[in-house]
């Protein structure tokens, strides 16, 4: 369960308020995307991109996905944005200060995913709650993406959202079913932050040592 | 000069010419000589003359006489013709008392077609015909029923089972009280694996087939109906009455072949009544014989089970699916500080763009820090 900051993509130990390497937190983004509470539904199609039929197809995938995950949500936000600093950011920022109507009040954003898509800059993330760090991961959320990355090419956006939530749901039948047999193995364990550490740095150290047999 | 010469030319030309004129370019003394010489037809003319018979010749005596007037030549054939010479007188015409009655057109009697003569039911139905076809209206011409006997008698020496056919004409019913039945159970009940085939020569379709109680306890009803019913349609394919009987009686044979086969087992050469009904007792009609039988059972069996198979699997998958629908997950509490001041959420997933159909989504990873991206 390794945390990372949403900007410098770097290691973040628990409970550390700001990012150790860059210094992000909550309240940069807040200065970007604005501090007030979004209300909003599971489904957002700002970017006008799913038809009628399209969105009462994703509603009930949506639906079917809460109902087999009776503690978890997922939402997809649509957008088009001109100046958008980082998806991963914007991600980050709305699942903490978004406001889903449609979602009962027994499911937290903790237990929120969020299907962020950057129509316009053609990219997409997903961001997660502090319930499911332990069970989701960088490296499932990329797989998730990869398999629907066909369908985001061909801007079918629906069959992309049908992809990702059967893929994240195989992946946290998965992990229920592990936790269920070894709920200690997801316990979560202490990350100390080493100063001046990150991986970047380690990398470009790394590199530093490669390169000095040159010299 | 040169006229002269000119003259003497054409006259030696003129020469040689009247020269070539004469056949032979030979003399008249050269053509006696071959007169004289024998030549081919001489010789022939001459051997002719000699093998003619010489001419008659007088006796002195009578050239006497026909000197004197005494003889006449030729007065024997100018003769008045002697009694012994003529003719005999011709017989006397038939008494009318011989010949039958006309009758007159008014009596005169049709013969109803739907009937068999009187004359024909003791042949047919009175006894156990001789031969294997049974004609004696002689519908069919002597060559015709020849042949088909023939074909019969061959058929019983290769089968078990003897084809009796019984020829009526097209439109003869048969009289009260007489059926296919009735004549099998008269003439044929005692005799081995026989088949009884009442034929109407003309109308196949009207065609009727017993068969022996041996054969009726192996061979399904339909399939005798199956053997009648492909006997007429091959004789059909005729339209000449004597050769749809041909093709009725071949098939027939063929069908007959086959209920030999399946009614092949122990005893059955020598089946009588006693073994008959024994074999009814101890066999049920089968329309197969026992080996397909076997195979048909284990295919059936196999298919019972494969069907049994596909239907649990079917059951089996729509239960696991329902079970899986029903199935719900559930995760630890998780206990877990805030991050980076955020209060619901500090899980940051992957990031990747789609800008491109070119290069894959490992190399459209976002994963890079944006460090000096405008805020």
């Amino acid at each position: 369960m390794v945390m990372k900051c949403p900007r410098c993509v770097q290691r973040v130990h628990r409970g550390a308020e700001q990012c150790p390497h860059c210094g992000f937190g909550i309240r940069d983004a807040d200065q970007v995307f604005g501090s007030q509470e979004v209300r909003l539904k599971c489904l957002t199609d700002a970017a006008g991109v799913l038809r009628k039929r399209e969105r009462e197809t994703a509603r009930r995938l949506l639906v079917e996905f809460q109902r087999k995950f009776p503690q978890l949500f997922f939402a997809v936000y649509f957008g088009t944005f001109r100046e958008l600093p980082s998806l991963r950011q914007f991600g980050f920022w709305l699942l903490n200060r978004g406001a889903f109507e449609d979602v009962e009040v027994s499911r937290p954003n903790e237990a929120g995913i969020l299907l962020s898509v950057d129509v316009g800059g053609k990219s997409a993330g997903i961001s997660f709650g502090y319930q499911l760090q332990p069970f989701l991961s960088d490296d499932t959320t990329f797989r998730a993406l990869s398999a629907a990355h066909p369908y985001f090419l061909q801007e079918q956006y629906l069959r992309a959202l049908e992809v990702v939530v059967e893929r994240l749901g195989k992946t946290l039948r998965r992990q229920a079913r592990r936790a269920k047999r070894d709920p200690e193995s997801f316990a979560p364990e202490e990350v100390v932050s080493e100063d001046g550490k990150g991986e970047m740095l380690e990398r470009i150290r790394a590199n530093h040592r490669a390169k000095e047999p040159k010299l | 000069m040169r006229w002269w010469l000119l003259l003497g030319v054409v006259l030696s030309l003129g020469l040689s010419a009247q020269e070539e004129k004469v056949p032979g370019g030979a003399g008249p003394a050269e053509e006696a000589v071959k007169e004289d010489e024998p030549t081919e037809d001489s010789e022939k003319e001459e051997d002719a003359v000699l093998e003619w018979p010489t001419l008659p010749e007088w006796d002195p005596e009578d050239l006497e006489k026909v000197k004197k007037g005494e003889i006449l030549p030729g007065q024997d054939l100018l003769r008045e013709i002697s009694e012994d010479l003529r003719l005999p007188p011709a017989p006397d015409p038939m008494p009318e008392e011989a010949l039958p009655p006309e009758p007159e057109p008014g009596e005169m009697v049709e013969e109803d077609p739907t009937v068999i003569g009187t004359r024909y039911l003791e042949a047919y139905f009175g006894r156990r015909p001789a031969g294997y076809l049974m004609d004696p209206q002689e519908m069919l011409s002597r060559q015709e029923y020849r042949d088909r006997e023939i074909f019969l008698e061959y058929h019983a020496g290769d089968s078990e089972v003897n084809l009796y056919v019984y020829l009526f004409d097209a439109e003869q019913q048969l009289p009260e009280g007489y059926t296919i039945e009735r004549v099998f159970s008269d003439h044929f009940a005692r005799t081995g694996p026989t088949a009884l085939v009442f034929y109407y020569l003309g109308r196949p379709e009207r065609s009727q087939m017993l068969l022996s109680e041996g054969i009726r306890a192996v061979v399904s009803k339909e399939e005798q109906d199956r053997a009648l019913r492909t006997s007429i349609q091959e004789a059909f394919e005729k339209s000449d009455a004597a050769h749809q009987l041909d093709n009725f009686s071949v098939e027939m044979s063929i069908r007959l072949y086959w209920f030999e086969k399946a009614m092949a087992g122990p005893g059955m050469k020598e089946a009588d009544e006693a073994d008959i009904l024994a074999l009814q007792e101890a066999r049920p009609p089968l329309t197969l014989p026992p080996s397909e039988n076997k195979i048909l059972q284990f295919l059936t069996k196999s298919l019972w089970a494969m069907i049994i198979l596909v239907i649990s699997a079917v059951f089996g998958w729509a239960g696991r699916t329902v079970a899986r629908r029903r199935l719900r997950y559930v995760f630890p509490e998780v206990d877990t500080e805030p991050l980076l001041g955020a209060p619901h959420a500090a899980g940051v997933g992957a990031v990747i763009s789609f800008s491109s159909s070119q290069l894959p989504p490992s190399q459209q990873r976002d994963h890079v820090p944006d460090y000096l991206q405008r805020m």
